[in-house]
């Protein structure tokens, strides 16, 4: 009797939990698994948008290897992937230090100050960079020729172009590396502190035998976010290179909008995503792999 | 009834009111998309069972719109009772670009061409006469007039305003780099259009005095550096000669009133025939159209000389607006017009969106780089080859 009762009390609770699941996981198969495998079909074949389709197995995939400037554009994201995350991540804590730091006042005020690029929206920002980094009228310019360092073509010079993206890049992002790193902070208990200055640990040695190593998790969590963002990166760089195809600003996803949307070759652009989407696991589960042996 | 526009966002809703007071029986919705993304949107409204009953062409892209088969022929409509007479608009156009196989896919609204603007008080500043409206000036004289207007204003050691620009950006789009090949003497491709000449003697030549402005003559910056400043850098008197279509007359006007500009025909190389290109927009009815009976009754308003007198950012389709002595135009618009008379529009092939992204791409890696000189004739050979490569495709 007690066993028929449990039984139908863990129906119940099933059926709830279904009832709960199914708009959500019909939604998420709708809208993202299904486009997924859509893409996949699309990939196969050579289709431009207006109804002429051939189906052409895995060419598309084939030719990637052969595209200069897909190699380019895996290149120029590597490049980005390498230079953002690493020093927004080192910035991100930098910042957080400083803010926990008990000299320092009015927190909250610059939490929100620090915060505030990343809650703005992207073309906006890119917007307001394109007119600092301005070869004529540019801030950056002012400065840099009122200290007679002269004028650099930021966005034109292609040694500048994607270093200069990149920074702008870094400076939106920190606020969000803060705020994950000031709450990692706050997870630290503070007896580990006192226990080591009783057993008469410098600061230097505090941070790095208490306070790094406890703040492991988040870092592993803002790089592996930070390199599946950064792989994606498009919107700086469509705004910031004007929409123009360049060599030195050519990014993955960049690259793939514009065969998908300028070329109107619909299927190759799927290849591009596909490959995308197979590098960023790759680095992911390499990293989960990496982080769960140590 | 909808009708993709995609083309002057400012006044779309004035005229999707004026279209409906002519038609008791039918509704227009007026579905605007950004200049930029029109085509990629278009073709998608079509591949998603979403498309107009009417849409808008534009330069270059007539010719891609019919081979991807969203227009429908217009023949029976303009042979039948209800029909029009297309002498009245410039019959090349037509032929050229808005038919294919004896059939017309679409009417012109808008033609275009380049002309020659300068910014006056840049001139006066100089020291320099305002260029006349009728004789056009030679290449070399433009380039001798953009050195005398580039100028370091602080003394800082770099060029604060310059007289030129290269073109392959948004302050002078890539039409210009073909119109200045026809100009030198250059065919962009064979008359089948299968074939692409981008590494002619000709060529090489118009190529190489775009890179002598950057590095010679040091009177323009290079195509990223113009990019990256922008389409203000024309009325913010950063940049004496800028050449483009009507349509920057008119934004010039909305955008900076202040500004005093003159327009002058496009200059041309000696020893060989004054050149220009002539595109604009046209309206089609779409494959997937219901109702094409009520469609072309749209259509014949939209290119009626009525729909055409209003202010538009190119000079009309039809001629007898033009010789309408009523006709209030676009400044300048008499100059753009008499270009007509050089203009072709054998550059825009069925591919040549694709062809401009390649063109683009070569024109910025040879404007690049300052020691290119020597290598241009290699590197048109090579954005030959590409382009040869694409139009073995299908």
């Amino acid at each position: 009797m007690a066993r028929a009762a449990v039984s139908a009390y863990a129906r119940y609770k099933t059926r709830s939990a279904w009832m709960f699941l199914v708009v959500p996981l019909v939604l998420f198969t709708v809208f993202r698994n299904l486009p997924l495998l859509i893409a996949f079909f699309v990939s196969l074949q050579d289709w431009d948008l207006a109804g002429n389709t051939t189906f052409i197995g895995f060419r598309h995939y084939r030719t990637l290897w052969d595209d200069a400037n897909f190699r380019t554009a895996l290149t120029n994201t590597a490049y980005y992937v390498a230079g953002t995350v690493p020093v927004g991540i080192a910035l991100g804590l930098l910042f957080a230090l400083a803010l926990e730091n008990r000299l320092v006042r009015m927190k909250a005020l610059f939490r929100t100050i620090y915060f505030l690029p990343v809650v703005s929206s992207m073309v906006a920002v890119a917007t307001v960079w394109n007119w600092i980094y301005n070869p004529v009228f540019g801030l950056l310019n002012s400065v840099t020729s009122s200290l007679g360092l002269g004028r650099y073509g930021w966005l034109a010079d292609p040694q500048l172009a994607l270093p200069s993206i990149m920074v702008m890049s870094i400076w939106k992002n920190i606020g969000y590396n803060m705020v994950i790193y000031i709450a990692g902070l706050k997870a630290v208990p503070e007896s580990y502190y006192e226990a080591a200055a009783i057993d008469g640990a410098s600061r230097w040695q505090s941070f790095f035998h208490i306070t790094l190593p406890l703040l492991r998790p988040v870092t592993f969590f803002l790089v592996v976010m930070g390199i599946i963002n950064s792989f994606q990166v498009f919107d700086q760089v469509y705004v910031m290179s004007q929409g123009m195809l360049k060599d030195s600003t050519n990014v993955l996803v960049f690259y793939l909008y514009h065969k998908a949307f300028n070329e109107l070759n619909m299927g190759y652009a799927s290849a591009i995503g596909y490959y995308i989407f197979i590098i960023i696991m790759a680095f992911t589960a390499f990293q989960f792999w990496w982080e769960k042996r140590r | 009834m909808t009708f993709e526009w995609g083309t002057g966002k400012d006044n779309y809703r004035a005229r999707e009111k004026l279209i409906n007071k002519q038609f008791e029986d039918l509704h227009v919705t007026i579905r605007y998309t950004a200049f930029g993304t029109y085509v990629p949107k278009l073709l998608a409204s079509f591949a998603g069972n979403m498309a107009p009953d009417l849409l808008y062409s534009m330069t270059g892209r007539d010719r891609l719109f019919i081979s991807k088969g969203v227009f429908q022929p217009l023949n029976e409509f303009i042979e039948g009772p209800d029909g029009l007479d297309l002498n009245d608009f410039n019959t090349t156009v037509i032929r050229e670009q808005m038919t294919r196989d004896g059939k017309v896919y679409a009417l012109p609204q808008a033609n275009n061409t380049l002309a020659l603007y300068y910014n006056k008080d840049l001139f006066r500043q100089a020291g320099l006469p305002m260029l006349s409206e009728t004789e056009p000036i030679t290449w070399d004289q433009y380039r001798d007039l953009a050195v005398k207007l580039t100028r370091d204003l602080d003394n800082d050691g770099t060029t604060d305003q310059y007289g030129c620009v290269p073109g392959f950006d948004n302050v002078q789009p890539t039409y210009f780099f073909f119109v200045l090949n026809a100009s030198f003497g250059g065919t962009a491709f064979s008359p089948d259009g299968t074939a692409a000449h981008f590494d002619s003697p000709e060529t090489i030549a118009a190529v190489t005095w775009l890179h002598s402005l950057i590095y010679e003559a040091k009177c323009a910056p290079s195509p990223d550096f113009a990019q990256q400043m922008g389409a203000f850098f024309f009325p913010a008197n950063r940049l004496g000669m800028l050449i483009n279509g009507p349509w920057t007359g008119y934004e010039l006007n909305q955008t900076a009133p202040d500004l005093e500009f003159g327009v002058a025909p496009l200059p041309y190389q000696p020893g060989h025939p004054r050149k220009n290109m002539i595109g604009g927009t046209a309206v089609g009815i779409s494959s997937t159209a219901k109702h094409p009976d009520k469609a072309w009754k749209v259509l014949k308003f939209l290119v009626s000389p009525e729909f055409q007198k209003l202010p538009i950012q190119g000079l009309p389709g039809r001629i007898s607006v033009m010789e309408d002595p009523e006709f209030v135009g676009l400044p300048y618009w008499q100059i753009f017009r008499a270009e007509m008379q050089h203009a072709t529009s054998d550059f825009f092939i069925e591919r040549y969106d694709e062809i401009t992204t390649i063109v683009r791409q070569s024109g910025e890696r040879i404007l690049s780089d300052p020691t290119a000189k020597p290598r241009i004739p290699q590197m048109l050979r090579e954005m030959n080859d590409q382009i040869n490569a694409l139009l073995r495709t299908k």
